[in-house]
């Protein structure tokens, strides 16, 4: 709420309307970026937001969109780096986001009756949120789950058996818990997370000459 | 506008051969990576030596017996159980014992040390006239059960026509997808190549990569030999003997020290550490391979000195260490006939 506030004081500053503006897609890049973690983003510092939100559209060759002040946090057509997700989860954001608990501790999913159903397919559809409560990775786009990101892959691995976590425990959603999937086994591919091996026995007669 | 990297299901992280007629087919592809070049420390076959009883009675001996670090929890996925507390008399609880300290020789048990094998050469037939029957080569597999999979039958059929055993690489990808070995990829884990294998063993991580060297090789695959060697050769330089004692790799490693005589760390690292029992046992094991037994007769004290004098070649160190040790016995057997003495007056 606060964020909205924020933003809309900023815009009535800059005599925009507050309800809809025209935004292209380098803006929202802007605004995301570079209010530090950003008042837009899930993970919240407490930064003002920047004054460089302009008022004139783009006039380049990149196609605007229309969208809603409060759409903006929900757009995840941008790319981010893997090194720049390694560089967020150890940034002042990310702890005072988070603290030190994985990352899905927090989530708490909403549905009717005692037991959870199965998580849903995605968050994400035609490249933005499409639902309230995203799962714990959908939610903040700073998360990306990739073979080198071995701190945040950590998360989901159980620290009693070494299994990857189910998304009734995460709430992950499915597509999300798929990549994670994929990440893990590529860093244990790579040998970027040790993990218990089987022992193999050995016939030594198999090996005497 | 930049667009998301694609995403795929993961399906089964297993590749099942395309059956063409009830016949598996393959495109040439080399599984082999190149062996970069390393120094192997020693020509002599490690097998002549490795399955005496002698050098496995030493060996075993320098490996210890930590139990709580042998009987540590294996995180392999499993259910997890709460532990059980039972009552019961001392000739039960021997009995444990005894069946923990058979458990534990079984989880002890060393991964041979071999020579590299040699590529298979066998050729069973050559049919020229079948040259040409498709652009890939056939391969079969017999897959009845209780054959050793290093006896089972795989043959190769070439697009040249010739009918051959399949190399050790084509029969270990055939075996493992149809009868897998837990923890074995079908391709090997790039953590083996020279760069990945750098950073996990700069990591320290040697006996996690040797575990998994061991689950995905043959103790004679040349992959295997490069990459145990290497960790061992890791681990003599940075001293780090501690991490791999009272485990299975720790026998093999230091045949392999011992081998290449590079064994002074390891003598260093157990003097210091006042385990002369150790010490002895190390050069007891290199007389026994390097020269004639007739050595290991002489007093434990003196065996260790003649070795400084002789074949060490960290003479140095290893003097100032032994002189050192030597100083601190000859206190401590003051301090403790001193106390005898008063309590005998006392």
């Amino acid at each position: 709420m606060a964020a909205r506030v924020v933003l809309s004081q900023a815009l009535r500053q800059l005599a925009i309307s507050p309800k809809t503006f025209t935004v292209s897609s380098k803006y929202t890049t802007n605004m995301l970026l570079k209010a530090g973690g950003g008042s837009l983003s899930f993970a919240r510092s407490f930064s003002k937001p920047s004054d460089e939100v302009s008022s004139e559209p783009n006039t380049e060759s990149d196609p605007t969109l229309v969208v809603d002040q409060k759409d903006a946090s929900k757009m995840r057509n941008r790319v981010i780096p893997v090194e720049i997700s390694m560089k967020y989860l150890k940034s002042k954001g990310y702890s005072t986001t988070y603290g030190s608990e994985p990352v899905w501790v927090k989530y708490r999913r909403n549905f009717k009756g005692q037991f959870a159903p199965d998580t849903r397919k995605t968050c994400i559809r035609q490249e933005k949120l499409s639902t309230g409560n995203p799962c714990p990775i959908c939610r903040d786009e700073y998360l990306i789950l990739d073979y080198r990101n071995v701190e945040l892959l950590k998360q989901f691995i159980s620290p009693f058996n070494g299994a990857i976590l189910p998304t009734k425990k995460t709430g992950l959603c499915q597509t999300k818990q798929r990549e994670l999937l994929v990440a893990i086994t590529k860093a244990k591919d790579y040998g970027l997370i040790a993990f218990d091996v089987p022992i193999r026995e050995y016939d030594y007669s198999d090996y005497r000459s | 506008m930049a667009t998301r990297a694609v995403m795929f299901t993961i399906g089964k992280f297993r590749c099942f051969p395309i059956l063409k007629s009830g016949v598996a087919k393959f495109t040439t592809s080399s599984n082999l990576l190149s062996t970069a070049t390393f120094d192997p420390g020693y020509t002599r076959d490690p097998s002549e030596v490795f399955f005496k009883e002698n050098v496995q009675a030493l060996l075993d001996r320098l490996t210890g017996r930590d139990y709580e670090k042998v009987f540590q929890n294996r995180k392999l996925g499993q259910r997890l159980e709460p532990p059980k507390y039972e009552l019961l008399t001392q000739a039960e609880v021997d009995q444990v014992m005894a069946e923990m300290a058979a458990k534990l020789k079984r989880k002890l048990q060393m991964p041979p040390l071999l020579k590299e094998r040699e590529p298979v050469t066998k050729i069973l037939s050559e049919d020229p006239e079948l040259q040409g029957f498709d652009n890939c080569k056939y391969v079969f597999i017999n897959i009845s059960q209780g054959i050793n999979d290093r006896k089972r039958e795989v043959v190769v059929r070439d697009p040249n026509g010739v009918l051959r055993d399949a190399s050790w690489e084509e029969r270990q990808r055939m075996c493992q997808i149809y009868f897998p070995v837990p923890g074995r990829q079908i391709y090997m884990p790039k953590m083996f190549e020279e760069t990945h294998l750098q950073d996990c063993l700069e990591k320290g991580q040697y006996e996690f990569v040797l575990d998994r060297a061991c689950a995905q090789f043959e103790p004679d695959d040349p992959d295997y030999i490069r990459v145990t060697r290497k960790t061992y050769n890791c681990v003599d330089e940075n001293n780090k003997f501690s991490t791999l004692r009272s485990t299975r790799h720790f026998g093999p490693m230091v045949l392999h020290l011992v081998l290449c005589k590079r064994m002074d760390n390891l003598l260093f690292h157990f003097i210091t550490s006042k385990d002369v029992k150790a010490a002895v046992d190390l050069v007891r094991l290199f007389h026994l391979i390097w020269s004639d037994p007739s050595y290991s007769e002489l007093d434990e004290f003196q065996l260790i000195e003649n070795y400084i004098q002789g074949p060490a070649v960290k003479k140095p160190a290893l003097e100032l260490a032994w002189q050192t040790f030597l100083e601190i016995e000859k206190q401590r057997l003051e301090a403790l006939s001193l106390s005898q003495q008063n309590t005998a007056s006392n």
